[in-house]
């Protein structure tokens, strides 16, 4: 199974790439087990960026699965599917 | 003419929308038009002087966010005539714009209220980052 994951600001620079496609052999993939793939991948720094130290994600980080928000969806219990796209936003500034 | 844009930085002035929106008909109605240009300081969030503001976007989401911020406040008010929302994303220098905005509206608070609103809504919800370099060091701007 093949996600796109796409990441902005904070995240894009501690991934190094404003996008990524990862192949999971597990088709039993959600939100939740992405996230600490990428944990485990890109370290505490990234961690630290959207875990509280609750473990919890926090409040101002959205997800989005094909551009809808996982809030609406399941959160992190979210199931993804073959080549979903997944979009993490850190906090937004514009103006 | 577009009514919403993400351009690049001196790409636009604003003169150039106030002009543009007095050619478009719907003006005859309208007694106001305001006007609201964000500009990046010259202080940072953590007090020292800010050598550059770099913004990112997701452009293609945050062109239908802006699109779709314009469209409710058209739908809210039918007093509100026209709305250009025009947002720089580039690097940029203190003084630099940063985004415009222009309303004409039948009255007076229907143009001012639909700037304030407008820029109230792009502070939270286009997917729009900016990071803040200043002498004592850089960080992503979070309103």
């Amino acid at each position: 199974m093949k996600i796109k994951i796409r990441f902005f600001a904070e995240l894009r620079e501690i991934v190094g790439e404003r996008e990524k496609i990862l192949a999971f052999p597990d088709s039993h993939v959600n939100i939740a087990k992405l996230l600490n793939f990428l944990v485990d991948v890109y370290g505490e720094k990234f961690k630290e960026k959207i875990f509280d130290k609750n473990g919890q994600l926090f409040n101002h980080y959205i997800i989005l699965v094909n551009g809808k928000n996982i809030k609406f969806l399941e959160g992190l219990e979210t199931t993804l599917k073959d080549e979903d796209e997944v979009s993490i936003f850190p906090p937004v500034g514009g103006g | 003419m577009e009514k919403v844009k993400i351009v690049k930085k001196d790409e636009v002035k604003l003169q150039d929308l106030v002009d543009k929106l007095k050619k478009d008909p719907k003006i005859f109605e309208c007694g106001a038009i305001a006007c609201f240009i964000g500009i990046v300081r010259g202080i940072g969030k953590n007090g020292s002087k800010v050598q550059k503001l770099f913004y990112e976007a997701w452009e293609e989401e945050a062109i239908k966010t802006l699109v779709e911020i314009r469209d409710e406040a058209l739908r809210k008010n039918k007093n509100l005539k026209d709305l250009l929302v025009y947002h720089v994303i580039d690097e940029l220098k203190p003084g630099d714009e940063t985004v415009f905005i222009v309303a004409a509206g039948k009255h007076r608070h229907d143009a001012i209220n639909a700037v304030v609103d407008t820029i109230e809504e792009i502070k939270k919800k286009p997917p729009i980052w900016k990071k803040e370099y200043t002498e004592k060091g850089s960080y992503w701007v979070k309103e």
